[in-house]
């Protein structure tokens, strides 16, 4: 017996790039999820997503389709996740493959998958970016991420006065 | 009143004045474009919830990095002093200045505190019985018996979840009787323990370890039971030994909500004891592990064990069962006769050999499917391996690891005959043992120990897969071999989907 056919959403990015795929893929997405339970009949018309630009909804498909299946956190789970989860950055080793890109890429992800409440995405993003902060001074921080020290004199002079406990340490 | 000093005539002071203030405004002009340039940065794109959330993941990383982040720019600074929950983390031992800055920074929000040797930091305890209110973790570790917790334990804890406890005294009612939240309980090395003193009944997870005194099974059982909503028991080496005499198993304690009950250091009898006295949710996990000794009657022991296997089974008809019998006896998990899943049979270092062999005789080999051998010795590979048809993971170390191999290689020739007049073995399926093998592990040979060149090609010959004849491990799908052996000759193997070299 043939499996039944699995419903296609048509989605349509901010720069009107468009994309059909599975409704479980979407679903990965609480935003659209949503979206697509409040609507209750068939409709062509693609979603609109304003807030997503086409190569980086790519890259979202990519990663959804990819952990397609696995259970999404339910509201029970969320709260011990949360507690797991701030205390590891460890990623796995698809994921880290998958988020291997440039910086305005991975901010791009990680504002795709906050606006799309993509869980374990937004995770996922947010791991990376704590990763490159991680055992870093301020002044290679700045650098990473092309940060200009914006503090006047004084306030430096106050903050470092402020940090020199902690530093001694 | 002192006189006003007197104040030489300074022709330019208006001037400087004036130049101070150009510099200031552009210097806060500087800053201004600076900070601006900053926003139009990729990284400035993610809200502030968002980057509070990449600082919390951060910061959990090492206690500093919380500190620097307020110092790379204007706007980090912002984000984190912004949020209070980036600052709940208390550790005393990094320092009074770094206390208070986190109490200070954390506002109103829930506090963890980590409290390592409490007696050190007398000045802090003070501060934070102040802040009791608001913490919802904590961890006392002393590094001895100690009692100067004392002031923290007895403060009533209305926001307190969770509580780590050890090397204390425990008051007689912890927090006052005041922590309605608790739900995480673990005490351990601790002295001066009553159920009394946790009389909180929000609690879920509750582990006791190593406390005194110990408690019997029945005080033990009642006690829990006085805790509706108790999911997850761990009892490790604080249960009195039950004395057959005293055991009064009339009173059984129902507890439906229990989804897990662990065992650590009890008697095989005082389990036995436990577990006939409760009745529980059918899927309760247990884990049992009972602490080495020698049984002086091998046959008496195994029936006990037997008996505490099948208590076991009526709780876990899911067969999420395991027990273990560690140390220097065997370790065993669900051999169930008539079972057919989840079993493992650990045989460590120790017991002298006539008592191995005896005890191999007796247990229900036919139901294991998992075995893992680190002894030095094993009886015998030709006795023993037609009564375990069923089994599928192989762990073997040393010498008896070598042996294993001796055994196999010593297979070659009845192995050639079979291919040689293409009889096979089906006929006889003892003769070559292990077919149901997926598994194989051979740990820790030095490459002193290995076996002759001639007898580990045997070894590979036997293992060579021959489906058609009925002979070969031909499920055997992954192969793990010490670090020196010479891994190349597996290559025979054409079935084999992995083999690995284990790691020292």
């Amino acid at each position: 017996m043939a499996a039944p056919a699995t419903q296609q959403i048509k989605i349509r990015c901010n720069d009107e790039k468009e994309f059909t795929v599975d409704r479980d893929v979407l679903e990965r997405s609480v935003l659209i999820k949503n979206m697509l339970e409040d609507v209750t009949e068939q409709q062509d018309a693609p979603i609109p997503l304003p807030n997503v630009s086409g190569p980086v909804m790519a890259k979202v498909l990519e990663y959804c389709t990819h952990h397609r299946g696995e259970p999404l956190p339910s509201a029970d789970t969320e709260q011990s996740q949360d507690e797991t989860r701030k205390r590891t950055t460890d990623i796995s080793e698809w994921d880290q493959k998958f988020i291997t890109v440039d910086q305005e890429m991975l901010f791009e992800i990680i504002l795709a998958a906050n606006y799309l409440d993509i869980k374990s995405l937004l995770d996922v993003g947010c791991k990376t970016v704590a990763n490159m902060i991680k055992g870093k001074t301020p002044e290679e921080i700045r650098k990473l991420f092309n940060i200009v020290n914006d503090f006047t004199p004084e306030e430096e002079a106050q903050i470092k006065k402020e940090n020199e406990w902690a530093e001694d340490r | 009143m002192p006189a006003a000093p007197l104040r030489l005539h300074d022709p330019h002071f208006h001037e400087r004045t004036k130049i101070d203030e150009e510099i200031l405004s552009i210097e806060q002009h500087l800053r201004d474009l600076r900070a601006l340039r900053n926003s139009l940065l990729p990284i400035s794109t993610l809200p502030h919830e968002v980057l509070c959330q990449i600082f919390q993941i951060a910061s959990k990383t090492s206690a500093i990095t919380i500190h620097r982040l307020t110092w790379v720019c204007y706007y980090w600074r912002e984000v984190a002093l912004g949020s209070p929950s980036l600052w709940v983390d208390i550790d005393p031992s990094l320092g009074t200045t770094w206390f208070q800055v986190h109490l200070e920074r954390s506002k109103e929000a829930n506090l963890s505190v980590t409290f390592y040797d409490s007696r050190k930091y007398p000045h802090m305890t003070d501060q934070l019985v102040a802040q009791f209110k608001r913490v919802s973790n904590m961890t006392l570790r002393n590094s001895r018996k100690d009692n100067s917790g004392d002031s923290i334990l007895t403060t009533p804890a209305p926001a307190l979840q969770s509580l780590e406890i050890q090397h204390a005294v425990i008051p007689p009612t912890l927090f006052s009787g005041i922590a309605p939240l608790l739900k995480r309980v673990d005490l351990s090395r601790s002295t001066g323990f009553l159920f009394s003193a946790i009389p909180f009944s929000s609690i879920t997870n509750l582990r006791l370890a190593s406390i005194d005194p110990r408690i019997s099974v029945s005080d033990c059982l009642t006690n829990i039971h006085s805790f509706p909503n108790l999911q997850n028991l761990w009892l490790d080496s604080v249960l009195l030994a039950s004395d057959p005499i005293d055991q009064d198993q009339s009173v059984q304690f129902n507890m439906p909500q229990l989804r897990l009950i662990a065992l650590r250091g009890v008697r095989l009898a005082t389990s036995v004891d436990f577990f006939s006295r409760i009745s529980v949710h059918d899927e309760l996990k247990t884990q049992v592990t009972i602490p080495s000794y020698y049984p002086m009657n091998v046959r008496e022991h195994n029936h006990a064990y037997l008996q505490l296997i099948s208590l076991l089974r009526t709780f876990e008809p899911s067969r999420k069962a395991r027990l273990v019998i560690s140390g220097q006896m065997l370790e065993l998990s669900s051999v169930l006769p008539g079972d057919t899943t989840a079993k493992l049979v650990t045989v460590e270092n120790g017991p002298p050999p006539v008592l191995l062999t005896e005890m191999l005789k007796q247990m229900p080999l036919q139901y294991v499917h998992s075995l893992k051998l680190c002894t030095h010795w094993f009886p015998s590979w030709a006795g023993t391996s037609s009564r375990l048809p069923n089994l599928e993971h192989l762990e073997v170390g040393r010498s008896v690891a070598i042996s294993f191999i001796e055994h196999f290689a010593s297979l070659k020739p009845m192995m050639l005959n079979c291919v040689k007049d293409g009889s096979g073995v089906s006929g006889n399926p003892s003769c070559f043992p292990f077919r149901t093998l997926r598994r194989l592990v051979l740990r820790d040979i030095e490459s002193g120990d290995i076996p002759p060149k001639a007898v580990v090609t045997s070894f590979c010959k036997v293992l060579k897969l021959r489906k058609d004849l009925g002979i070969g491990l031909d499920e055997l799908v992954a192969l793990e071999v010490a670090p020196g052996f010479p891994t190349e000759r597996f290559s025979l193997c054409a079935g084999l989907v992995r083999v690995e070299k284990s790691k020292k």
